[in-house]
């Protein structure tokens, strides 16, 4: 047997955590053990998904570093782990934005330190655990076990109204999650399995059921990812959580969405899929419109940040239901620049809330000359967020917005004004945070970048510019995914009962 | 004498109930120190028993005719009742102290409700049955009064009382009904009866009176009324023992009639029974929104469970029995965590009766707070905790019967238990502690905080390995039905 290189990935942040939880003494000591025990673990877990990423053959397209236990014989069920190029890189992305995390943390959070990263730890635990989960009931149990930890930190690191805010996050999340699960057992009673390996390509489920079974699936994806009608929740946890919370909300919770529409609505429903995909499609234009125009209305960065992500997910949406290459391609792109840019821009608005305490964007102004450092950095994200060519953003709008034209252009054109108001709002915010006079003496007095601010941004700069000038290197592991979800080949290994 | 000694032996562990109940009450009685002597006694009468039902071989054997049944199930059930039972009385160690009712009763009491639970779930014929649920009731209706000078706890009582005679007598005239239709209150021969012919009228009355006074021992919504007031006036070891061991005794009553001897009439129960769950799910998530005392949340998420046990006895089949054996496994293990943790804050000096007494708990206590959570969460069957486990099977042997719609009422009424089990973590993590709190710090009990590792450890482990205790209740459900 190989080396389990994925369960050590999910166990390693678990232990951290209990070390953590092992910690005694003086607070402010306990509060730096902490913070240390928290950034090394999430490195070595990142340095190890980099180990898993070499290691990974992107010319196959089959399910890599297996590993599979029996979990529950007399059901049927395993313990099944595994990547394949589509979930690789959000394991990768997990590790990195934990440890942009934890570093926008280190002096802004200074209540129940050792708690709170506690809570860090668990998270990468359960969000690892969901990208690289291959049962059903172990992935519902990562997916589900995700919102615990996330629960505790906008509840109690949160702003004003966070309590509001933290149930609103868990139930809403968990009324989709929990139809999920009647799904999932319904294709267990279907087929007796609930291994994914088995299912994909495997079974084709009568499409009556497989048009119920896409409602369940969709419906908890479209709260996740967000989509509207049901992004209500987003907003609100967005503006509560802690800059570090807001990160991994954007950077990787709203990837488990579109993961699973991936996963479970294209690989596992592709019949019902096809059936549904104008309608999702006309869904994502009019989330991608509509949030834009409410971002374009914000006064709150935050805010206007999450609508935009609710805006970016639709197009990762528009890309996957259009059933092309280029767009699914392009829907990956997406998520992946999404992961950094919109965490890279909640860590900018970290960066201005830390320095004076408010995330009005009136309050700002003039931070191109008083702290020009930042406002190059905050420029280059704000722009990949535009999708300037060059930039990360670009390449995945582009493509999907190409595939999508392919099937469903009237769509697609009113997808496309999403894209001039995308540049509005947020050439919008960017001129009334760093142009014109600073709105108060406060402004003037902010200082620029610290050494562990540059840390922070430093690699997230290399990725989204890497990410803009040379695709191919991140696209390359997941193209022979695609291409089998669009020609799927017939089963290699005998089909199962 | 062949068969004297057979029944002897089939029945050893309620024998040695029996003479356990017996001998501490005789000596609690002479012995100076009663409590303490007729204690340990209980402890000692359980344990054996419930190595008694390990020893012996479940093979079905009927015993004192076909009144008594030995199976799997029987034994897999009796063993949790025995697990509920020394749960209790670990539990109920410091509150009795507290509450000076430290009497000699007590363990004989849960002792003799024991037999008669026992008796319940052994039962294959009504008379028999009636003199188990009554056996059993009486013991409840006393333990409920127990600390007599305490009003409510009078209350109480009494209002356990009537409530339970009353549905007492509708199930002695349910069974009379039966009798007069069919002749018989034999389970195999009414078996045989029910599934000859269609069912006729008094059948079917029958059904709906033994229905309705059984619900209202397992606390079915609508026949829940007495648990919130019964399980607020009760001292807190005591609501412990009627969330636990009368509702597996309940559910498996519910389940061995049903699927037994009244199957063949199942046209009538399955209406009746699909109503009956999706009530109780409906009340014990709404109702609980509004309470501001524990006991009382504590009750409606009873009575939401109790819809969840009715769905598994609806869904039927090898699943469906497996699904509430499971169920009521994890329950019970949880249920005695729950209440351990009040039980450990009362003895350390907190008031914990209001929610809102668990403010900044995380605070003051951080692993009681962090063990209640587990608890909280498992309540509310989030994963990774062992309450998820035992709904996702009551969820899958849902589906699979093709109750697809009571499913999703299931899940529903989950997500609104959720929120008010949220609250519970909101108090403890996301409040600050009122500042006039006096802290009182004794000693914390060694017994409570044994009984709550034991349990926080079970609930999460168990979901590592399920087949701990999946396996066994699929080995046991297959010695239930015909």
């Amino acid at each position: 047997m190989q080396f389990p290189i994925l369960s050590v990935l999910t166990i390693i942040p678990l232990l951290g955590a209990l070390f953590i939880a092992t910690l005694r003494g003086n607070e402010a000591i306990v509060a730096k053990n902490a913070r240390w025990t928290a950034l090394w673990t999430a490195l070595v877990t990142f340095v190890l998904s980099l180990v898993l990423l070499f290691n990974f053959n992107a010319a196959d397209p089959s399910f890599q570093f297996m590993e599979r236990l029996v979990w529950f014989a007399p059901a049927n069920i395993f313990y099944v782990r595994g990547v394949d190029g589509i979930s690789i890189w959000f394991v990768v992305a997990s590790a990195l934005l934990t440890i942009s995390a934890i570093l926008a943390s280190w002096n802004v959070i200074t209540t129940r330190v050792p708690m709170y990263y506690m809570a860090m730890m668990i998270l990468l635990t359960m969000m690892i655990g969901v990208f690289s989960s291959l049962d059903l009931i172990l992935l519902f149990v990562f997916f589900e076990g995700v919102l615990l930890p996330m629960f505790f930190i906008i509840g109690i690191w949160g702003g004003a109204r966070r309590i509001y805010s933290s149930y609103k996050f868990f139930l809403y999340t968990m009324l989709g999650s929990l139809f999920m699960l009647l799904a999932m057992l319904t294709i267990y009673v279907q087929t007796g399995s609930t291994d994914l390996t088995v299912l994909i390509g495997h079974h084709h489920l009568p499409l009556n059921i497989q048009v119920w079974l896409f409602g369940a699936f969709f419906l908890s994806f479209a709260i996740k990812s967000p989509m509207w009608p049901v992004h209500t929740w987003l907003p609100d946890a967005h503006v509560e959580a802690p800059t570090a919370g807001s990160v991994i909300l954007a950077g990787i919770l709203l990837k488990m969405g579109g993961y699973g529409f991936m996963r479970f609505c294209i690989q596992l429903l592709p019949e019902a899929s096809q059936l549904m995909a104008p309608l999702v499609m006309i869904l994502s234009a009019i989330a991608i419109i509509y949030t834009s125009l409410v971002a374009l209305a914000q006064q709150d960065m935050k805010k206007m940040i999450a609508y935009s992500s609710v805006a970016h997910m639709g197009f990762v949406t528009l890309g996957l239901f259009s059933f092309t290459h280029q767009g699914m391609d392009g829907a990956m792109m997406v998520m992946l620049s999404h992961t950094i840019v919109s965490a890279a821009l909640f860590l900018c608005i970290g960066f201005m809330y830390d320095r004076l305490h408010t995330r009005e964007i009136s309050a700002y102004g003039g931070l191109a000359s008083i702290t020009p450092h930042f406002a190059v950095i905050f420029m280059i994200f704000m722009l990949a967020s535009v999708g300037l060519p060059g930039t990360s953003g670009f390449v995945g709008e582009f493509l999907s917005m190409l595939g999508a034209w392919q099937t469903h252009p009237t769509i697609t054109a009113f997808a496309a004004i999403g894209v001039i108001l995308g540049a509005a709002y947020m050439l919008r915010l960017y001129r009334a945070c760093c142009f014109g006079v600073p709105a108060t003496q406060e402004v003037r007095r902010m200082k620029d970048m610290t050494s562990r601010e540059w840390l922070i941004f430093a690699p997230l700069l290399l990725i989204v510019v890497w990410m803009g000038v040379y695709p191919t290197t991140f696209s390359n592991i997941y193209q022979v995914n695609l291409t089998e979800i669009l020609n799927p080949q017939p089963p290699h290994h005998g089909v199962a009962r | 004498m062949n068969i004297f000694l057979r029944d002897a032996v089939c029945f050893a562990p309620e024998l040695v109930l029996l003479v356990g109940a017996l001998g501490a009450l005789i000596a609690g009685t002479y012995i100076s120190n009663g409590y303490q002597a007729a204690q340990r006694l209980a402890y000692i009468t359980l344990a054996g028993a419930l190595v008694l039902l390990f020893a012996i071989p479940a093979d079905g054997a009927m015993s004192f005719g076909l009144n008594f049944a030995h199976t799997a199930a029987t034994q897999f059930a009796k063993i949790w009742v025995m697990v509920a039972c020394i749960g209790t009385l670990v539990l109920s160690f410091h509150a009795l102290a507290r509450l000076q009712v430290q009497r000699h009763e007590f363990p004989v009491l849960i002792l003799l409700s024991a037999l008669g639970m026992c008796l319940m779930i052994s039962a294959r014929d009504f008379m028999a049955l009636y003199v188990g649920i009554e056996l059993q009731s009486l013991s409840l209706y006393i333990l409920a009064a127990f600390v007599r000078e305490d009003e409510r706890s009078a209350e109480a009582g009494l209002k356990y009382f009537i409530l339970g005679a009353l549905s007492s007598g509708l199930l002695l005239y349910g069974i009379s009904l039966l009798y007069g239709a069919t002749g018989t209150i034999q389970y195999e021969s009414l078996m045989r009866f029910i599934s000859s012919g269609a069912p006729n009228m008094a059948v079917t009355l029958a059904l709906v009176f033994i229905l309705s006074a059984l619900a209202f021992k397992v606390s079915a919504a609508p026949f829940h009324m007495w648990t919130p007031d019964v399980y607020q006036g009760a001292a807190t070891p005591i609501t412990a023992f009627f969330t636990t061991a009368p509702k597996v005794a309940g559910a498996m009553v519910l389940l061995q009639l049903l699927h037994g001897p009244l199957a063949g009439a199942g046209a009538v129960w399955v209406q009746i029974l699909w109503a009956l769950a999706a009530l109780s799910l409906i009340v014990g998530a709404f109702a609980a929104l509004m309470q501001q005392n524990i006991k009382r949340l504590l009750a409606y998420s009873t009575i939401n469970h109790v819809g969840f046990l009715l769905m598994a006895i609806l869904a039927g089949g090898q699943d469906g029995y497996a699904a509430l054996l499971t169920y009521l496994v994890i329950y019970v293990i949880i249920s005695l965590g729950a209440f351990g943790v009040i039980l450990l804050l009362q003895q350390q000096g907190e008031a914990a009766e209001q929610l809102t007494d668990l403010r900044g708990l995380s605070r003051r206590r951080p692993r009681i707070a962090l063990a209640f959570t587990v608890l909280i969460f498992a309540l509310a069957g989030v994963p990774p905790t062992a309450g998820f486990l035992s709904k996702m099977y009551v969820l899958l042997a849902v589906m699979r019967g093709g109750y697809a719609w009571l499913a999703a009422l299931g899940v529903l009424t989950s997500v609104v238990a959720a929120f008010y089990y949220l609250r519970v973590i909101k108090l403890m993590y996301f409040d600050e502690a009122p500042t006039s709190n006096m802290i009182t710090n004794n000693k914390p009990s060694r017994r409570l905080v044994a009984l709550l590792i034991i349990t926080v450890i079970l609930t999460l482990g168990l979901m590592l390995v399920p087949s701990a205790v999946i396996a066994p209740a699929i080995l046991a459900a297959q010695s239930i039905g015909y």
